[in-house]
């Protein structure tokens, strides 16, 4: 009686839960990406106005602030990502510097975002602006990302000449 | 009489095992194109989806009574929990005379878990049952770096 009971048993596992698996495979990469877009990235023009009396210094109220950076970043797991900016063409100002000041993120973006330095004095030599940037995108477009804010600075009256200078500014997102 | 009665267990097992069998045919690889963000600022905007009969499923139960089900589940082998793969019959396959197989036709895709998840029932044999896959979640925010996951079909006969 026993052992019917225990064939029994059996039969039934056999009829109702009798199983057989079969496996495929589903892979997918992700690339690393870098992008960088200056919004509003057209021609500013910044200067000094000519003081009404006589022993002033000059008028230095100028600045444009219409530029937004946007980013996208994609890297692999520990990598890290930097903005910098340079002056690459123009002759490097003599008696005054050219001021970059980038604000603090703002928009639709998400992920790891980098933090700022938010003053730099702009010369031919790349700096960072941002840094510790991972995976992250800023939101496309204007009012999205960093907004930047172009001013000029004397830093030598003395050699300040008359003068018309045009520069470009170059932003590059690079691997730290 | 416990010899007898080890022997009828160890014939019982053999047959379940040589009792029907599933076979899963193509496996499904795939890049995200570098180029599929255009402007810097944006996330993916995309799914990825597979053709219409990436995996073809062929189901033999020599028992020609026997009702069948299809289970389906993943198991990670490196995966990102933001990256979910969706899977969906697209057809029919083929059956032999007195065949069944339900749903019918094109299913709605859904959210492969870990765990098993009901997916085909059926009655006798059937070959080239399309299987369709989509991979949504993508995000710059997941690291960049390729991941993997196995597809788990299991028939139960019943």
């Amino acid at each position: 009686m026993k052992y019917s009971l225990i064939i029994a048993f059996c039969l039934c596992q056999w009829v109702g839960f009798c199983q057989t698996t079969t496996n495929t495979n589903v892979g997918v990469s992700l690339p690393s990406i870098a992008l960088l877009d200056i919004e509003n990235s057209g021609s500013i023009n910044l200067g000094f106005s000519a003081p009404t009396e006589g022993g002033s210094p000059l008028i230095n109220n100028s600045s444009n602030n219409s530029a937004w950076l946007n980013f996208t970043s994609a890297l692999g797991v520990g990598g890290s990502r930097n903005v910098s900016a340079y002056i690459s063409s123009g002759i490097t100002p003599s008696g005054y510097a050219i001021i970059l000041e980038t604000a603090t993120y703002s928009g639709a973006g998400g992920g790891q975002l980098g933090y700022r330095l938010p003053f730099v004095s702009l010369s031919n030599m790349p700096q960072k602006v941002i840094d510790n940037i991972g995976g992250a995108f800023t939101g496309n477009g204007l009012g999205n990302g960093y907004n930047l804010r172009y001013s000029l600075a004397i830093t030598n009256y003395g050699a300040l000449r008359k003068e018309n200078s045009t520069f470009t500014i170059t932003y590059t997102l690079t691997d730290n | 009489m416990k010899t007898m009665l080890f022997s009828i267990i160890l014939l019982l097992s053999t047959i379940c095992v040589e009792a029907q069998s599933i076979n899963a045919i193509g496996s499904w690889s795939v890049s995200v194109p570098s180029n599929t963000i255009s402007e810097a600022g944006n996330d993916y905007n995309i799914n990825l989806t597979s053709v219409t009969n990436q995996t073809m499923i062929e189901i033999n139960v020599p028992s020609t009574t026997a009702n069948w089900r299809v289970d389906v589940d993943k198991q990670d082998s490196f995966w990102n929990n933001s990256l979910s793969l969706w899977i969906r019959k697209t057809g029919d396959g083929i059956g032999i005379l007195g065949s069944s197989i339900s749903p019918i036709g094109t299913i709605p895709f859904f959210r492969l878990a870990n765990m098993g998840q009901p997916f085909i029932t059926g009655v006798k044999n059937y070959v080239g049952i399309p299987v369709q896959y989509e991979i949504r979640g993508l995000s710059v925010l997941i690291p960049a770096s390729t991941y993997n996951t196995t597809v788990v079909y299991t028939i139960t006969e019943y």
